[in-house]
């Protein structure tokens, strides 16, 4: 009953058009009140500051500040000029550095949309330039941008790790280092369909080849040319990811380190416009970081809910009671993740699934990284799925296209993903072969 | 309302500067002079919280909170109008209890005079970042909504209220929250 209450007043809240984070509380707020009157509210209160009162996610606001910073000083041109430079020439060689740079502004930036932004200015166009339709073009975007969440490092990890934290001991290192083999994996599905839409597009004559062959090859002192430029974008992952691994940082402390990084290189990019700039990038960083952290903070106070009230349990009963088939299981969560991860944020939708999926992975002996990545990948591709995937709406506003034709541009990318994704579900090893190989725990 | 924004600009601004110097400074003073002050962990951790509602409060401002906007965009004019009103309610709800209370708890602490465990510092000065935070969402809800709700009259898009379109990842921001 209480089980109802909380996510049937949660979904009409939604629906309301209530924002995701007030619905998550007010949901919460209301079984509270049922439960117990007003005596309890402060719990509320108190759930909602210190939720947000975390060490850990502080890492949250540094990724985020690094993210626009390199964004500003026009990082992602240089990164994507370089990788033009390199298969800028070949035939579809534009998807090829869609994917490319996707993946690597992803091992900077760690959110979805931001990705979207920084790359979608200069490649949708290009791609548009390049014969290509607007929907496939905005398509591709929509969907390379969401591998920004499976790369480390990624905000996503780092909630799933304080989420699951709770139940089981699971560290933000290792579903980094997991996350890497199955976001390429994802980068080379949609490379393939991609091309497979350029073939197909050939040969019902909508594809202007003729345009695409409009690049030349980059010599050798131009590749040059272009790496130096990269260099500064280039040397960010090594940072992050090197930093980590190296046994110098915490996650918290090489998301400051990259962020001041950021900070220092665009003090020579931008030279005396910086201050001006320096005061938007805060405000624009900390707006960004508001708005995840203000549904951490109300998410806890609904997963509080959730495991005090036995919701979790009970479902993880009905469920085993159903079936105890380890396959047929998995695949019901993925289909209920990829339903969810169409209508929420990833964010809200760790507070909510973890609390009652993990117990149920737990039981049938899934290894929590492998369901903290295939989790990821689902709600990554919830990013750039219609009605409401909201990768959607930045990549339809920047290809000038409505949401209907970018709708049925994306669904090659869909599909690709999904394969990806049931993949990566069913083949643990995928997942867990680069972390154990290195022995991160 | 021009110094709201103000105001909730400043305080992000030199929130957000001092985390990550605070935070920087550490790292650079743990790893070079071998000296660890992550006392001030406790300042940095509760200043996330001043960050996250105030900017909060700003967010509200900006129509950069996410939210589903499927069924409103179908509604009639009335039936926006309706649901501009219920949705307000329900948040505004929210941020009274987190008013009324985090004032609860700050009176409390006050009272009892707690203080941080590392640095002994007033726990209230740090706690009243809820509060505050809290306040200015309110008033904020109040304000989008009447805006909202004139929106909803003279038939204009969202999009032309919110000028302040400065770089692209905010510009898909408030198109997320319009939409979605």
């Amino acid at each position: 009953m209480t089980a109802i209450t909380l996510f049937g007043s949660f979904l009409a809240l939604i629906a309301l058009r209530v924002p995701i984070a007030a619905s998550l509380a007010v949901s919460s707020v209301i079984v509270l009140f049922i439960s117990n009157g007003f005596g309890s509210f402060e719990v509320v209160t108190d759930i909602m500051y210190t939720s947000v009162a975390k060490f850990t996610l502080l890492a949250i606001p540094f990724f985020i500040l690094a993210g626009v910073i390199m964004d500003h000083i026009g990082i992602s041109k240089r990164l994507i000029d370089f990788a033009q430079a390199l298969v800028g020439h070949r035939k579809g060689g534009i998807v090829l550095v869609t994917v490319l740079v996707a993946i690597f502004f992803a091992a900077i930036s760690g959110s979805g949309p931001a990705t979207v932004a920084a790359i979608g200015g200069i490649l949708i166009p290009a791609m548009i330039k390049n014969g290509y339709r607007k929907e496939t073009a905005g398509g591709l975007v929509a969907s390379a941008g969401a591998i920004g969440i499976i790369i480390p490092p990624s905000i996503a990890f780092i909630i799933f790790a304080i989420v699951a934290g709770d139940q089981i001991p699971i560290t933000i290192n290792r579903l980094f280092m997991a996350g890497i083999v199955p976001g390429i994996l994802v980068g080379i599905g949609l490379f393939i369909a991609g091309m497979y839409v350029r073939n197909r597009d050939i040969k019902r004559g909508i594809f202007n080849q003729s345009e695409e062959m409009q690049i030349r090859k980059s010599t050798g002192k131009e590749k040059w040319d272009a790496f130096v430029r990269a260099i500064p974008g280039l040397l960010m992952p090594v940072i992050i990811l090197g930093g980590i691994y190296g046994g110098i940082f915490t996650p918290t402390e090489a998301a400051v380190v990259a962020a001041m990084y950021g900070l220092i290189i665009g003090m020579f990019i931008l030279r005396k416009d910086y201050f001006k700039v320096l005061y938007k990038i805060f405000i624009e960083s900390a707006l960004q970081t508001a708005v995840v952290m203000i549904i951490v903070s109300a998410a806890s106070v609904f997963a509080y809910i959730v495991t005090t009230e036995q919701i979790a349990s009970t479902i993880s009963d009905v469920v085993l009671g159903i079936t105890d088939n380890k396959y047929i299981i998995l695949l019901l969560v993925n289909i209920i993740l990829l339903i969810a991860g169409a209508f929420i944020d990833a964010i809200s939708a760790y507070y909510i699934f973890v609390p009652i999926l993990l117990p149920i992975m737990m039981q049938l002996n899934v290894d929590p990284t492998v369901f903290g990545v295939f989790m990821t990948i689902n709600l990554a591709i919830g990013l750039f799925t219609p009605p409401v995937g909201l990768n959607l709406y930045v990549a339809a506003s920047m290809s000038k296209s409505n949401i209907l034709q970018i709708s049925r541009g994306v669904v090659p990318f869909i599909i690709a993903s999904i394969i990806v994704l049931l993949i990566v579900t069913y083949i643990p090893i995928i997942t867990t072969f680069l972390p154990d190989l290195l022995g991160v725990k | 309302m021009k110094i709201l924004d103000y105001i909730e600009e400043v305080i992000l601004f030199i929130t957000f500067l001092t985390i990550t110097l605070i935070t920087f400074a550490n790292i650079l003073s743990r790893n070079i002079f071998k000296f660890s002050f992550s006392f001030t962990e406790e300042i940095t951790i509760n200043l996330l919280v001043l960050l996250t509602f105030v900017g909060t409060a700003l967010g509200v401002r900006r129509y950069a909170h996410l939210g589903f906007t499927l069924i409103y965009d179908i509604a009639g004019k009335m039936g926006k109008k309706v649901i501009i009103v219920v949705s307000a309610i329900m948040s505004a709800g929210l941020f009274a209890i987190l008013l009324y209370y985090g004032y609860e708890m700050v009176a409390f602490q006050m009272k009892i005079s707690q203080t941080t465990p590392a640095l002994g510092m007033p726990q209230w000065i740090l706690s009243l970042a809820l509060p505050l935070g809290a306040l200015l969402c309110l008033i904020r809800t109040v304000q989008v909504t009447i805006e909202e709700i004139k929106t909803v009259d003279t038939d204009e898009d969202i999009q032309a209220v919110t000028n302040d379109q400065e770089s692209l990842v905010e510009t898909e921001e408030q198109k997320g929250e319009v939409k979605i």
